[in-house]
């Protein structure tokens, strides 16, 4: 079948009818539309051939013809892309809806993942905002001489101070009097070394293991503790206050702090700090015996003795410090019931709490 | 401390405040309050009965049945008690009602009678050790009245944590002193007249001091006294506190002490022999029982108190049994001396004791409250067991003590708490405490001696009183104001930014950088009980003459600090593999400290940073993906080399070597340089049977994080990315299975010269196709030079030299290439 006339308006639009009506009946088969895309546009499609006998026009006529014809063509064949591309799409939508995966199913992990001890994560936690104020973080050894642990911190020999630290001795390897070498029972001796190394003035925080020797549900014969020095002109217990303030802030949020006056032979005054209990705020409950308070940590103003054991200048200097347990904080931060978990390394408690 | 706070009401009449204000000022001033008893709560429900009929128990003796009044209804109640009389007031406790010690009570049949309820004893009230009788309380009193009314059982005691510098709060009349301060209300008196009667008290006995640990030492004589037991009130209060009555005379010498808080102690004055006692230090040897009935062996720093015949107590500490106060004892020698507190510390430490007596002496006494103690106590004896006070007091002392002055600077309290404090401030609070403001006694004595500058010049000096033994410089002053002013008043100010210059950051420690890896190489951090036993040290092959041991372990198994951090991690692995389900897929780590004496011991001894590693089980668990892949050495490996390459750590050589707690087969030191950075591979699995752990095979590094930061390389520098494409070869070729990899590696890259960037093993098989003792290799050769592109025949002929080098070097033979 072959369009003998020339692309006149008529011939034309009985052109566009015819396609529009095959394209109306092919619907979306794929087949048919590709039949309906050659029969045409192919090489001898009809309107391939209309526009080719827009040539034997003459010259007159064959402007209008060719741009007529050509705007059918490009209309005629919009419309079938339109559906051609249609039908495509629904297609692969189907496709893509076989095989649905049950992604309920545990994910892959390529290692299985680690953790960080709760004490380490707290530890980190605190020595991070100690940083944001200024202080450095000092170390010092575990095993420790009596002078570093208690006698340059103020403890008497002999005196009953002593007694609030269940110590560990350790057997000199020489001919050292027994008990000049001690576990150390607090991380305060790291303010000794740090003030005979560097001086004031001083802000250090010294986090590590220390040693008592009694082993209850609530006492292990190791724990943590974090200490922290500033000393330097003009430092007072506002000071004190607002560190510590604040540090109980970025720690536990905004919450009451209370100091009530106590006694450490390394500092004068002492005082014990108290927060408003984290499972009451306040109100009282079984964890803070009604109190509404929980004791936190344990600080004062340095004593001049323990300056001046130092080589720093009492008169000159003033300064606080500060000690706190780390496990306790982290049984509170995550309510663990046992101190005796912390220690024991097992896997299904530190899986628990991976921090990483 | 138990504190009753009826007993400080009688002291300071003044104090009118409610329990929980005073419980409040407790703490704000220092004295923590513990926890806190009401009387009255233990005896809700208990009330006032009245006896209306007693009839005999028809089938028991010594039981009795009551009808008992409770102001509604009548009660049968059966009733063993012998003093229960018809028309007494009772201590009635109904059916259904739970008393102070747990007990509920039923309504049940004794003996075949129903009885309801109970009539109910001192003890079993838990007011007092009375047991032997029903309470019978007041004839008038109406049945059904709340038994605590009638008899005013509404007192709070309270427990207080007392710090160790002060000894003056461990009374009554302490405690009532310091409220009076916080309370602002007149300081109370701790005066006491004695009525003496009869003769001399010096013609019947003598105290002596020969010894100068002992201060003071004063008697006194009392005759004719009758022991028996203690009335009700002494009972009472004694049980509140804690204290078990004895007998009328030991209650009264305890009813002082917790009044006074002077430890005093009463002897048979015809049991102490030549009835003269002195003090004096022990003879090595010498041996006393004491009233625990434990016998002593003294030593000659041993302070003792001593008649004719021998020691007769350990001064401070505890009296001696055999002149103890019995109920046959008529007349006494009471005691009240000042003891050193260090002695008496040394004392009560070596014979392993801790009394009433020796916590106030170790911490110090009023040394002026004596005379008043020794009086009260003689008076109140008299009270409660009669007979009569000789005249005068026996005595003897080592001299007065000179009071301490100290001075304060206003300006200096006021900088050091952080609020401005003006004189009067000061004063005001600092005599509240009974301290007196006294003139500087350095002008005074008329010093003229200009010092640089004296600091005190405009200071205030206060003569401490006698019974605050811890105040003695100016800082203890401060706080005394600070105290009183109120902690919580001092204003949260934040420090300045600092004065010192800021350096490089500080870096972060090495512990816990490696931390974070190997919690994210798939680790869970441990952290152990740093003890480990004797045979731990032996299993790890170490040296017990490095052991760092303690002189009191808790146990045989906490005997030394550990040298290795691999036994605690063993143990873990054991722990882990017991639970229920038995866990044994187990990656963790510690980092922490061993412990070992170098040779010679320095003054402290060697405390090494390591890393302990334990990898078990399979590499993840087995799920619906994994179907259970052993762990061996090269996860183990893999994982150490991310601790090094965080290090930038290079050079590293991998050597076989030999020790107890590795498996022959894969026991490797990682050597840089000749030094060590640590040891890893498979457990022995003698090792591994030593600590219980079955199954499957567990692999153990302990690296040395000291040596490993040592040699750290330096920091990463970026390196410009090449412009021109590299040429690859790869290379199989079967080698004797003896030549290890990084030789294979290290005579490739000899042998290729600059252009070799990089190379890499692809591929090791043993077996099939593979000639006995030979292992076949397979590597990717990538070469690349940096300004042009290298040519077919260049990468060959470094390609050749590479073959030719493993041929003649390694013996190896070229499969492909
Ligand atoms: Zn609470």
């Amino acid at each position: 079948m072959t369009e003998a006339t020339a692309p006149t308006p008529e011939v034309l639009e009985a052109v566009q009818r015819d396609f529009s009506g095959q394209l109306a009946d092919a619907g979306r088969d794929v087949d048919e539309l590709q039949r309906i895309r050659s029969a045409f546009f192919g090489p001898k499609g009809r309107l391939t051939l209309l526009l080719k006998s827009v040539g034997q026009l003459p010259p007159e006529a064959r402007r209008d013809a060719g741009r007529l014809t050509n705007e059918v063509k490009r209309s005629l064949e919009g419309a079938l892309m339109e559906v051609l591309d249609a039908t495509a799409a629904e297609a692969r939508e189907k496709e893509l809806r076989k095989g649905r995966l049950d992604l309920s199913l545990p994910g892959r992990r390529a290692i299985p993942k680690g953790s960080l001890h709760p004490v380490t994560q707290i530890n980190n936690e605190m020595v991070d905002i100690f940083a944001r104020m200024g202080f450095d973080v000092a170390g010092g050894p575990e095993v420790e001489t009596d002078w570093h642990n208690f006698g340059a911190l103020n403890f008497p020999d002999d005196h009953p101070a002593r007694d609030m630290q269940d110590t560990f001795f350790v057997r000199p390897p020489d001919d050292r009097p027994a008990g000049s070498l001690v576990l150390r029972t607090h991380t305060s001796p790291v303010q000794i070394r740090a003030m005979l190394a560097q001086g004031a003035p001083i802000r250090i925080v010294a986090p590590g293991r220390v040693y008592r020797c009694d082993s209850d549900p609530t006492h292990s014969p190791m724990f943590h503790q974090i200490e922290g020095l500033w000393v330097d002109e003009g430092v007072s217990m506002a000071h004190l206050r607002g560190v510590l303030t604040g540090f109980i802030n970025a720690l536990f949020g905004e919450r009451g702090v209370r100091l009530r006056p106590s006694f450490f032979p390394f500092v004068e005054p002492g005082v014990e700090v108290d927060l408003e209990c984290v499972f009451c705020d306040g109100a009282g409950c079984n964890v803070c015996k009604q109190t509404g308070w929980m004791e936190i940590l344990g600080a004062g103003m340095v004593h001049p003795n323990v300056l001046k054991s130092c080589g720093i200048d009492a008169e000159k200097y003033t300064g606080f410090a500060f000690g706190l347990g780390i496990d306790r904080v982290a049984m509170l931060r995550w309510a663990i019931d046992d101190l005796a978990h912390m220690f024991r390394s097992d896997a299904r408690f530190l899986s628990q709490i991976r921090g990483i | 401390m138990k504190a009753s706070l009826k007993w400080i009401k009688e002291i300071l009449p003044s104090l009118k405040a409610a329990p929980a204000a005073i419980e409040k000022r407790f703490n704000a001033v220092g004295l923590e309050v513990e926890a806190v008893e009401r009387q009255a709560e233990p005896l809700d429900g208990v009330i006032v009965g009245e006896v209306k009929k007693l009839a005999p128990h028809p089938d028991a003796d010594k039981l009795r049945v009551a009808a008992v009044f409770d102001g509604e209804k009548t009660h049968q109640v059966v009733c063993g008690a012998p003093n229960v009389k018809e028309g007494q007031r009772v201590a009635f406790a109904p059916a259904g009602l739970t008393l102070a010690n747990g007990v509920t009570l039923e309504q049940r049949k004794i003996r075949g009678v129903e009885s309801s309820g109970m009539i109910c004893s001192e003890a079993e009230l838990g007011i007092s050790d009375e047991h032997e009788g029903i309470l019978v309380t007041k004839p008038r009193a109406r049945a059904g009245t709340a038994l605590s009314k009638v008899e005013a059982l509404d007192d709070v005691v309270l427990e207080l944590g007392v710090t160790p510098n002060r000894p003056d709060v461990l009374s009554h009349f302490g405690l009532a002193r310091e409220l009076s301060a916080m309370f602002g209300l007149e300081r109370p008196k701790a005066s006491v007249r004695v009525r003496e009667s009869g003769g001399d008290a010096k013609t019947h006995a003598k105290v002596s001091i020969d010894d100068k640990r002992c201060e003071k030492f004063t008697g006194r004589v009392l005759l004719g006294v009758k022991v028996g037991p203690s009335p009700t009130w002494v009972k009472r209060r004694l049980k509140q506190l804690g204290i078990r009555s004895i007998s009328n005379v030991v209650d009264a010498t305890n009813i002082a002490l917790m009044e006074l808080g002077h430890p005093l102690h009463a002897y048979d004055l015809h049991k102490v022999a030549g009835q003269k006692l002195v003090a004096r230090a022990a003879k090595d040897g010498e041996k006393v029982t004491l009233l625990d009935g434990s016998v002593k062996t003294l030593v000659a720093d041993d302070l003792v108190i001593a008649d004719d015949s021998g020691p007769v107590g350990l001064a401070g500490v505890m009296g001696g049994l055999d002149s103890e106060v019995t109920d046959a004892t008529v007349d006494i020698l009471l005691e009240a001396a000042v003891f050193d507190p260090k002695s008496v510390r040394q004392s009560a430490r070596r014979h392993g004791l801790h009394t009433e007596a020796s916590h106030r002496f170790e911490r110090g006494v009023d040394t002026e409250m004596v005379e008043t103690a020794l009086d009260r106590c003689a008076q109140l004896i008299v009270e409660l067991a009669g007979g009569q006070v000789l005249k005068g007091r026996l005595v003897d002392t080592k001299g007065k003590r000179k009071p301490i002055v100290a001075p304060i600077r206003p300006e200096r309290a006021s900088m050091l708490i952080g609020r401005p404090f003006d004189k009067k401030e000061v004063k005001a609070a600092l005599t509240a405490l009974g301290l007196r403001a006294v003139k500087n006694p350095a002008a005074a004595k008329g010093k003229k001696k200009a010092k640089k500058k004296d600091l005190y010049a405009d200071a205030l000096f206060f003569e401490v009183p006698s019974w605050r033994l811890d105040l003695s410089l100016e800082e203890d002053l401060i706080e005394e104001v600070g105290r009183l002013y109120g902690y919580d008043n001092i204003p949260a100010i934040m420090p300045p930014g600092r004065r010192e210059p800021f350096t490089e950051a500080p870096k972060r420690l090495a512990e816990r950088d490696v931390r974070e890896i190997l919690a994210h190489e798939g680790y869970g951090e441990c952290i152990s009980l740093a003890f480990d036993a004797e045979h731990d040290a032996e299993a790890m092959g170490l040296d017990l003459a490095q052991a760092v041991t303690l002189a009191n372990p808790l146990g045989e198994e906490s005997r030394v600090m550990r040298m290795s951090l691999v036994p605690a991690l063993l143990r873990a692995a054991r722990l882990n593999q017991d639970n229920l389900p038995s866990v044994t897929d187990l990656a963790l780590f510690e980092v922490g400290k061993t412990f070992a004496w170098a040779k010679p011991a320095g003054e402290l001894p060697k405390e090494a940073l390591r890393i302990g590693l334990l990898l078990r089980g399979n590499r993840a668990p087995v799920s619906w993906t994994e179907k259970g892949t052993p762990v061996d050495a090269f996860d183990l490996k893999g994982s150490i080399e991310a601790v090094l390459e965080h290090y930038r750590v290079e050079g590293v050589r991998w050597l076989a070597h030999e020790v107890a707690w590795l498996h022959p087969r894969s026991a490797t030191r990682i050597d840089h340089d000749g030094r060590t950075l640590g040891l890893f591979g498979e457990l022995h699995p003698a090792v591994a049977e030593k600590y219980g752990l079955e199954g499957a095979p567990a692999f153990v590094a302990q690296l040395e994080l000291d040596a490993i930061v040592k040699v750290a390389g330096a920091r990463a520098r970026f390196v410009p990315l090449p412009k021109l494409p590299p040429a690859q070869r790869d290379l199989s070729f079967f080698v004797s299975e003896d030549v290890a990899a990084d030789t294979v590696l290290a005579t490739i890259r000899g042998a290729a010269g600059p252009q070799l960037e990089r190379v890499e093993l692809f591929d090791v098989y043993v077996g099939k196709g593979v000639p006995e003792g030979q292992k076949s290799l397979a590597v990717a050769l990538v070469f690349r030079a940096p300004d042009r592109t290298l040519t077919d025949s260049e990468v060959d002929g470094a390609q050749k030299t590479i073959i030719a080098a493993l041929e003649g070097e390694l013996s190896a033979r070229v499969r492909a290439g």
